[in-house]
């Protein structure tokens, strides 16, 4: 393929290493878009183009410029850190299932972490595989006392109310909650079919021995509420307790409950054991559930009416899988992305969703101090050096 | 021909030195000084790429492979690319010295106090003896500016 400065031919590069490129986050369908494959198609482009394309996909364009073997090399390095700290079980599109965890946001939250581990201070985190070998109501009790989880608080209020709360004493405890963010002010890019891409990403958990990552899809699933978040957010909390990093609580979550064995089986007991008690629905046995009860437990234990019903009928209180079936809430009509309409938030509080409270005051630290480089502290806020939004944060922010 | 890294830009800035000739930097440098300071490079300091007589076709190439031997870590460390656009002006100029272009016959300066810059400078042009080379000083910001 041929690189063109002002409509005169400078460099080759091989097709390969384009693709290769963009094969960096396949689920993205790079290749599709209209500047790559017209590319494709003539055998070149104008470097200015390749620039201002590579500053929309969030992929330096000096990346296509490399040689095979170096690019090889670099794609490599990616991909031994994402084997580090997920498995390989979460980065490969599983078939049947149609789960994608975004490679984009797993590579972002992977050098934020890196980041975090080198330049903070953090003692090894002694929650991290501390469930191991306990039972379902131990583990349980162990994530309400290592947390410091005072259930009248938690319940008291909304379900975002209880969300914020649980991701407080989360992060007390040295673990990093991450949110997906989807607004203007663009911290994830909304390329033609980042939507659909985010929607099918799942929350997911990133290793360490001092500050495991916890990501929640938030608004960039804008089906999964409040009450929903809830449940992946303890889910991920138990497997981090119980030092599994294999699993997801996938969007059709109601069978995964329904059907999983091993471990999977065990986080969800914990999860559930922690949000609903054996102890509540145990005296629920034998008797009709209503949609009035179900609703009733929905608000005061924080879940959403399906984890309810779905609980409910792993425990066998609800007996038949028709009374089941039609205890099921129709599902709601499709959650309006919080980007649409509404004021933006201000640029830091966007980046401090995304980020999570531990990364996030570390780097404004080393930018504040001038620990950090400018270019590097843009790439783990945005992904990429962006004057004008870097600007604006350090003003808002008196960095 | 002067040619001044971001390091150096941030200190004439900072001390509010007012330059006098002309001085180059490169799109990779503006980018990053761009970042701290809003309202363009300081008066006197050109980029490169806006002089239409500049060997953009040349420099990419040499861009290119700059990239591909001293690259590496900027990729992994998410540093920029100021270092490794200031060697291939460098290697851009060389291969157009036999164009007048201003400032040339004077030699070339690098205002810098970055270690890796430098050393990659020695490698690439200091130590094969053409006249050229030795023609390319390397200069720490504070030294030369007081």
């Amino acid at each position: 393929m041929q690189i063109f400065v002002d409509k005169k031919p400078s460099l080759t590069v091989n097709d390969s290493v384009v693709r290769k490129v963009l094969g960096i986050y396949p689920e993205e369908l790079l290749e599709s878009r209209k500047f790559f494959d017209a590319a494709f198609r003539t055998g070149g482009f104008e470097f200015k183009d390749l620039q201002a394309e590579a500053d929309t996909i969030l992929i330096p364009w000096q990346l296509f410029l490399l040689e095979e073997a170096k690019l090889d090399a670099e794609l490599k390095r990616i991909e031994d850190l994402r084997l580090e700290k997920v498995s390989e079980k979460l980065i490969v599109k599983r078939k049947g299932y149609g789960d994608i965890t975004s490679k984009r946001i797993l590579d972002r939250l992977i050098r934020s972490q890196n980041y975090l581990i080198r330049n903070g201070t953090f003692e090894v985190n002694d929650y991290c595989g501390s469930l191991k070998g306990k039972s379902i109501s131990q583990a349980a009790k162990q994530i309400t006392t290592h947390f410091e989880v005072n259930a009248s608080s938690f319940r008291r209020g909304s379900k975002r109310d209880a969300l914020a709360y649980l991701i407080e004493k989360i992060e007390n405890k040295q673990i990093n909650v991450c949110q997906g963010v989807l607004d203007s002010n663009k911290i994830l890019p909304v390329l033609d079919n980042s939507r659909s891409v985010y929607k099918n990403t799942s929350g997911f958990a990133i290793k360490d021995d001092r500050v495991p990552f916890i990501f929640i899809p938030s608004e960039i699933n804008p089906d999964e509420r409040e009450g929903r978040q809830i449940l992946t957010l303890v889910y991920l909390i138990a497997l981090v307790g119980l030092d599994e990093y294999n699993f997801v609580l996938r969007k059709d979550f109601k069978t995964q409950l329904l059907t999983a064995k091993g471990i999977e089986n065990l986080a969800y007991n914990i999860a559930s054991e922690f949000l609903l008690p054996w102890s509540v629905t145990a005296g629920y046995r034998g008797t009709q559930i209503s949609e009035a009860l179900r609703d009733f437990l929905s608000s005061k234990y924080q879940l959403s009416p399906t984890a309810v019903v779905t609980i409910l009928r792993k425990r066998r209180v609800i007996s038949s899988f028709e009374e089941y079936s039609a205890l099921l809430p129709d599902p709601p009509p499709p959650g309006k992305s919080k980007s649409e309409g509404g004021r933006t938030p201000s640029i830091e509080r966007s980046v401090r969703k995304f980020l999570g409270k531990l990364a996030y005051e570390v780097l404004n630290g080393d930018i504040r101090s001038k620990k950090t480089g400018a270019v590097r502290a843009q790439y783990i806020i945005f992904g990429s050096p962006r004057k004008r939004a870097f600007f604006m944060y350090r003003k808002n922010l008196g960095l | 021909m002067r040619i001044i890294d971001n390091n150096a830009l941030n200190y004439v800035v900072d001390n509010r030195i007012k330059l006098s000739g002309t001085f180059c930097t490169t799109p990779d440098v503006q980018e990053e000084f761009e970042v701290k300071y809003e309202g363009g490079l300081p008066k006197g300091v050109q980029n490169i790429w806006d002089d239409p007589q500049f060997d953009k076709v040349g420099y990419l190439k040499n861009y290119a492979d700059m990239l591909n031997k001293y690259g590496d870590k900027s990729f992994y460390n998410m540093r920029g690319f100021g270092d490794i656009s200031i060697i291939a002006l460098l290697k851009t100029q060389k291969g157009t010295r036999k164009v007048q272009l201003p400032g040339l016959e004077d030699g070339f300066v690098v205002i810098t106090t970055d270690v890796q810059l430098t050393k990659h400078i020695q490698r690439e042009f200091c130590d094969t003896g053409d006249v050229f080379d030795s023609s390319i000083q390397v200069v720490d910001h504070v030294i030369y500016f007081n």
